[in-house]
């Protein structure tokens, strides 16, 4: 994936955004806006072309998966790829997130190897799939 | 007022003669009549449980006034549990702060590192400056805890705010005339709320990354 890749990085904690949006600098992605929810998510990514959209689960007003699920339905944006981060573990859920259509899922807390991991696994079945 | 014995006694002849009504009703096979006799019938039924719980019901208004419990949970709910709701919420905010503060600081120090990099006098210490590199990745990453604590926390403080809540709708069965209490009851805002279905971070048994790994392969991801 070109490292100009405009990544949308949607959680409620201002500290967990920083932290996945300084790892994707150290990865070479400094192209990132963020979103408090999903609701303050779906507007920017309407209104912009995102390559990628790293979510949380747990939100207040709109969850991550209501998010993917909303991504998935969507004519223009159903091919963004999406990364989950989240603390949710249960096996029903990530069944859940997987039915949704999503394309990685990280368990919170996650290293920074993990990231780099699902990151290059989605780009590279992107390019593949292109 | 008749007694509890009383009114069972005149439920059981109520409900031989509605037993008739709906056997006479299936026997001419007059389905309004048969549906009227077995409402009738469940409205006997249930009179019984209705009267448990208003005797419950007064039983604990009775027991809580002879305790005078009443001012003591009117305390706790409006007082020492509202306290402790907002001392979470501080705990959150305090661990925000503090993890935003050591962010701060890590970037501050990756500048430095930089610098210090791009100067050709230190082309020595390259190997040491990218071990001082991975530290601040590490440093940043372990301020993660922030995000976990804090949805444990939101946890509990919605547990607490249904017990505060569940303890003033206690006091009002038991004192109805709490309305004129000095103190103002929690506010509509404050009711009840379900706690999220969602599990968070998980406190002990869960799947890990390796474990939800296996789990996506098997789903063919």
């Amino acid at each position: 994936m070109d490292k100009n890749a405009k990544i949308l990085i949607v959680d409620d904690y201002s500290t967990m955004r920083r932290i996945v949006k300084n790892l994707l600098h150290d990865l070479g992605y400094a192209n990132t806006t963020e979103a408090d929810d999903g609701r303050t998510a779906w507007p920017i990514l309407q209104a912009g072309d995102f390559d990628f959209v790293v979510t949380d689960w747990n939100m207040p007003g709109m969850t991550g998966i209501d998010l993917l699920r909303n991504i998935r339905g969507d004519a223009r944006l159903a091919k963004t790829p999406v990364l989950m981060v989240t603390a949710e573990a249960q096996r029903d859920q990530i069944i859940e997130a997987a039915q949704a259509g999503v394309n990685g899922y990280i368990i919170k807390p996650f290293t920074a190897v993990t990231l780099k991991e699902k990151i290059d696994k989605i780009f590279q079945r992107a390019a593949t799939a292109a | 007022m008749n007694s509890i014995a009383d009114i069972n006694n005149m439920s059981n002849s109520e409900m031989a003669s509605r037993l008739r009504a709906a056997l006479v009703a299936i026997e001419h096979d007059d389905a309004e009549a048969l549906d009227t006799a077995v409402n009738s019938i469940l409205a006997t039924v249930q009179r019984p449980l209705a009267m448990g719980v208003a005797r419950l019901a007064r039983d604990v208004r009775q027991t809580l006034q002879e305790l005078d419990l009443d001012s003591r949970i009117v305390d706790l709910a409006e007082g020492e549990i509202k306290d402790a709701r907002t001392h979470l919420d501080h705990v959150v905010k305090m661990t925000e702060e503090a993890a935003h503060k050591t962010l701060d600081l890590v970037d501050d120090s990756r500048r430095v590192i930089d610098l210090i990099a791009a100067r050709p006098e230190c082309a020595s210490l390259a190997e040491e400056l990218a071990g001082l590199r991975r530290n601040m990745t590490s440093l940043a990453m372990a301020q993660e805890y922030q995000d976990l604590t804090g949805q444990l926390i939101r946890r509990v403080i919605g547990l607490v705010r249904n017990v505060e809540v569940a303890l003033v709708d206690l006091v009002q069965l038991a004192r109805p005339a709490l309305k004129d209490h000095s103190r103002a009851p929690i506010p509509s805002s404050e009711a009840y709320q379900p706690l999220s279905e969602l599990k968070g971070p998980a406190a002990a048994v869960s799947a890990s990354q390796s474990d939800a790994d296996a789990l996506l392969a098997d789903l063919g991801f």
